[in-house]
């Protein structure tokens, strides 16, 4: 399902930015400097109902933080973001409970993520009693849920504990419960990177098999372009804080209009002997979120920058009908 | 492994009480590795079966003057059949005052123990989860009540109000609870930042719910731990209030006992049957208690055994 | 010509760990050679006794392990029997050990340079000159700015304490590097830069490398050789061309089909279920067998390495159906039981 034009539109992005304040050197605190890390610097998209999107970048672009925000989960520094038209920031009470039915979240770390004390049923059941579905239904639910994630035999997983499961099974657990309440939207960050690779596959075609049979609207945040391109059919690629390129996945991935999107293509290693071993189009030195570059935030490690780069911030601008980019070059 | 079409599965979990014991089964089983703990456990509850059985277990009232049949005062007489440990100088049975003891020891500790990790608990969890102001006053309330000097504090409240036993459980449950509170807010700090409690929020649950139903399962242990020190230092406690003069003196103690023995001067005369027996026994219930907290410790924090 | 030996020789390596739950026979049996001068890859997933094989080299393994069987022949000379003691010269000189996390090999508290400089005077017997000079040699080997050797490890992104790591077994030109999982915790640029790294270091010092990995595509990358390790065993080794394009084993072909690739579009994943086997009472039978869809009866008995190609050998009764097997890995049905 992909995002077709005139699709209805679920989430809505707009100007997002989130600040975190540093701790501070003595000299700084002597200047009367509060240094902050622009995590996310103002970031707008829309998201339709049925795609799945994956947000890529390393670590320090931002992405991480991404999350949360959606999911009202932290509160932005600025910028709003709505779902089915509705203003997040001013949810509360009983709406914003409602919210919580329809917004989910799968967590990367799968042996974290459920309460070492409660046996398996009983985490799968939060989500059911906190929104006061009666008893009868629950069983019924957690059923489906369980066999949506193919752990059909729950007699098998209730009464365990999640010391008791392998990270597979757990991370399907998770999944399940955030299944339950059948969502529309859910937030998946990083999720199979803790597990062993002849693990991972299992979760991922359990993802793609969900985003075909119930629609949701999905987002997928990862560093992993290979996990990206395989459950993910649009790609939005983050540089400090800021998107830099958004597209189909096929055409960010086989024609990456964006320098840094075009290094992190080449950068991504194959399981063949025969791949490319040539110099990344991408100079060293590490991004700092504490103070980006001024203009183009990629301009310092950038092989192609030139004055205008410096000078002023690119904006996005399409290339294409779905697909745009942040980038000097392209004017 | 093609899904069947499978009747609607009843899964039947074991009622609640079955899983309450079952629960409590495996948390008694627990320092059965551990001799130590083991030994904490069968010596405290031999305590206990003391104290509940003071009454059939003891040989004479121990406020009791008794006399000999000839009529004299059956004073500082040495243990022997008719007093398992003699008597005290005013002819009172030391056995029994060591047996009645045992109950008000066991009690102002348990009392003074189920306070102290109550208050100290709820204010640990609070305070670590919401942070902010709250969290400002609680602490700086912790910081005031561990500043107060402990046992002066306990006389002062005896001598103000009356000098009880309850008294000095209040006294105790008001400077103790911040070390309590201390450590549970650190573990719920940490605790804060796990997935699962993202998840719960995630899944609807409110704050409240998040703080007692899924944070709390998991400092339990921590909070039983401090609980378990708590009474060896309630004991300890009441035992100095008592020796100094500041407790009841109607209710026989071990504190008690180790006050009239001194007063009496028993380590002069030589009557070591007299203080011997309570002080062994303040020292062997508190390091009991002791014990049992360092099994269960390496239990519930394995990585400390490596 | 006949080629030179190799400068690392596992026979038979025996690893048991004790604990409470009874001993755990992490390496049962591994077998390997490094070529001078090659890049081994050790490819497996958790569990599977990589990275207790490849500590075990260096004889830093924990308190409850112990080699209880087998052989590591460095230069002639065996050092799974050695004490701590006997192996320290050999240690940082000859052979030296990155760990997976960097910040196992810097100390927090003190400063980058200083931990360089420790090494090369007190265990190289540099004087103070020479050890600035070569700090700052070492800084510029691993692409790392000679200024930053004043600062301290949490001023260092991720990617810089890796370098630096490598700038530090790297400092006494040790001809041995055991470097577990260097890259896992990159990201992918900052990867691609430390493999990089590790090619040119590995050209112009001639260096040789055992290099940990659960990634296949990192072993495609930078490896000549591959030894592929399940549940403590050595399942498959060869060099990397062969093993990736003719994989022998069952369990390398199922590694491979279900590694996202980047160059094939579309395309399924396919996962290999279950769980590795417990290893405290492990199967008598091939360990592979309970999660493999080409078991025959006679994998009850466990198979040995044989040679299936040029210096390519496989552990596996039906090596000599590789082909076809191969051909049969690639469609999801072939693999679908009860997940994992």
């Amino acid at each position: 399902m992909g995002a077709v034009p005139g699709m209805t539109t679920l989430i809505e992005v707009d100007g997002l930015k989130k600040h975190f304040p540093v701790s501070r050197a003595i000299g700084e605190v002597l200047a009367g400097r509060r240094p902050v890390v622009h995590a996310v610097d103002g970031v707008s998209f829309n998201l339709h109902q049925g795609e799945s999107v994956g947000i890529l970048g390393e670590s320090g672009c931002g992405k991480t933080t991404m999350g949360r925000p959606l999911l009202k989960l932290i509160t932005p520094t600025a910028g709003t973001i709505r779902f089915d038209g509705a203003d997040l920031a001013a949810l509360k009470g009983p709406e914003l409970q409602a919210f919580r039915k329809q917004a989910q979240l799968v967590f990367q770390n799968p042996f974290d993520a459920l309460n070492p004390r409660f046996t398996i049923y009983r985490a799968l059941a939060e989500p059911l009693v906190n929104a006061r579905v009666p008893r009868d239904e629950q069983d019924e639910l957690l059923l489906t849920a369980m066999r949506r994630v193919h752990l059909s035999d729950v007699g098998q997983y209730y009464d365990k504990f999640p010391h008791q499961l392998s990270g597979g099974q757990l991370q399907r657990v998770v999944l399940a419960r955030a299944l339950v309440l059948v969502p529309r939207f859910f937030v998946a960050d990083e999720p199979v990177s803790m597990l062993d690779v002849s693990v991972r596959a299992g979760i991922l075609n359990v993802m793609r098999e969900v985003r075909d049979t119930l629609g949701l609207t999905a987002v997928y945040i990862s560093h992993d372009l290979a996990l990206v391109r395989y459950v993910c059919e649009r790609t939005i690629t983050m540089y400090l804080g800021i998107v830099v390129e958004d597209g189909p996945t096929e055409d960010v991935v086989r024609r990456p209009q964006h320098p840094y999107t075009q290094a992190l293509v080449k950068a991504v290693p194959v399981p063949h002997v025969d791949q490319s071993r040539e110099p990344l189009p991408i100079t060293g030195g590490v991004p700092d979120a504490r103070n980006p570059a001024s203009g183009c935030r990629f301009r310092d490690r950038c092989p192609y920058a030139f004055d205008r780069c410096a000078e002023e911030r690119p904006a996005l601008k399409p290339v294409a009908p779905n697909h745009r980019v942040a980038c000097h070059l392209l004017d | 492994m093609a899904v069947t079409s499978e009747p609607r599965i009843a899964v039947r979990r074991p009622p609640r009480l079955r899983r309450m014991l079952d629960g409590l089964r495996r948390l008694i089983a627990l320092p059965a590795h551990d001799p130590f703990a083991l030994a904490g456990l069968v010596i405290y509850t031999v305590f206990v079966l003391v104290a509940i059985l003071a009454d059939v277990l003891a040989t004479h009232d121990p406020l009791e003057i008794l006399f000999l049949e000839s009529g004299r005062l059956a004073r500082s007489l040495p243990a022997g059949a008719d007093h398992f440990l003699g008597t005290t100088n005013l002819g009172r049975d030391i056995y029994s005052q060591l047996v009645h003891g045992t109950r008000g020891a066991l009690i102002v500790g348990l009392a003074a123990a189920i306070a102290v990790v109550t208050v100290g608990t709820v204010v640990g969890l609070v305070s670590g989860y919401l942070g902010g102001m709250v969290d400002t006053v609680l602490m700086r309330l912790a910081d005031i009540a561990l500043g107060i000097p402990f046992l002066p504090f306990v006389i002062v409240l005896a001598a103000f109000l009356e000098p009880s036993m309850w008294n000095v459980v209040l006294g105790i449950a008001l400077l103790l609870w911040p070390n309590t509170g201390r450590v549970i807010r650190s573990q719920v700090l940490s605790l804060r930042e796990r997935s699962f409690v993202e998840a719960a929020k995630v899944t609807g649950s409110g704050t409240l719910r998040i703080l007692f139903v899924h944070i709390a399962p998991n400092i339990l242990p921590l909070s039983l731990l401090y609980g378990s020190i708590a009474v060896g230092w309630a004991i300890l406690t009441e035992a100095a209030i008592n020796f100094l003069g500041f407790g009841a003196s109607d209710a026989v103690s071990w504190g008690y006992m180790l006050q009239d023995a001194y007063a009496s001067q028993a380590l002069s005369r030589g009557h070591y049957f007299w203080f011997v027996p309570p002080g062994l026994c303040i020292v062997v219930v508190v390091v009991a208690g002791f014990l049992i907290s360092r099994g269960y410790e390496e239990v519930f924090f394995p990585k400390l055994r490596e | 010509m006949p080629p030179p030996p190799p400068i690392l020789s596992i026979r038979g390596l025996q690893i048991h760990y004790r604990t409470d739950r009874g001993v755990i026979r992490a390496v049962d049996g591994a077998s390997f050679d490094v070529p001078a001068g090659a890049v081994v890859g050790l490819v497996g997933e958790s569990g599977c006794g990589k990275t207790t094989a490849a500590r075990a080299i260096t004889g830093v393994i924990p308190a409850n392990a112990s080699v209880v069987g087998g052989e590591v022949v460095y230069d002639g000379r065996d050092l799974a029997g050695l004490s701590h003691r006997k192996m320290a010269p050999l240690r940082w000189r000859e052979i030296a050990f990155i760990p997976q996390s960097a910040m196992n090999s810097l100390d927090p508290v003190y400063r980058v340079g200083a931990q360089v400089l420790e090494v090369l005077v007190d265990r190289g017997g540099y004087d103070r000159k020479r050890a600035d000079a070569r700090a700052a040699e070492l800084f510029q080997m691993v692409g790392l700015d000679v200024k930053r050797l004043r600062d301290y490890p949490h001023q260092f992104s991720g990617g810089m304490r890796q370098r630096a790591a490598i700038a530090l077994a790297l400092a006494l030109e040790p001809r041995l590097i055991i470097a577990d999982e260097p890259v896992t915790a990159l990201d992918v640029v900052v990867q691609r830069q430390v493999l990089d790294l590790f090619k040119a270091l590995q050209r112009r010092l001639g260096l040789s490398v055992i290099l940990v990995t659960h990634d296949i595509s990192v072993v495609a990358y930078v490896c000549d050789q591959v030894v592929v390790m399940y549940a403590g065993k050595i399942v498959e080794s060869g060099p990397v061309e062969a093993v990736l394009t003719r994989p022998s084993h069952p369990y390398t072909m199922g590694l491979y089909n279900a590694f996202p690739d980047l160059q094939r579009s579309g395309g399924t994943l396919v996962p290999i279920d279950g769980s590795p086997p417990d290893l405290i009472d492990p199967p008598k039978s091939c360990r592979f067998q309970a999660r493999c869809p080409f078991q025959q009866p006679r994998c009850d008995a466990p198979p040995d390495l044989e040679p299936v190609g040029d210096d390519h050998y496989a552990a596996c009764w039906r090596a000599d159906d590789a082909a076809e097997l191969r051909r049969l890995a690639e469609s999801p049905a072939t693999w679908e039981r009860s997940p994992a």
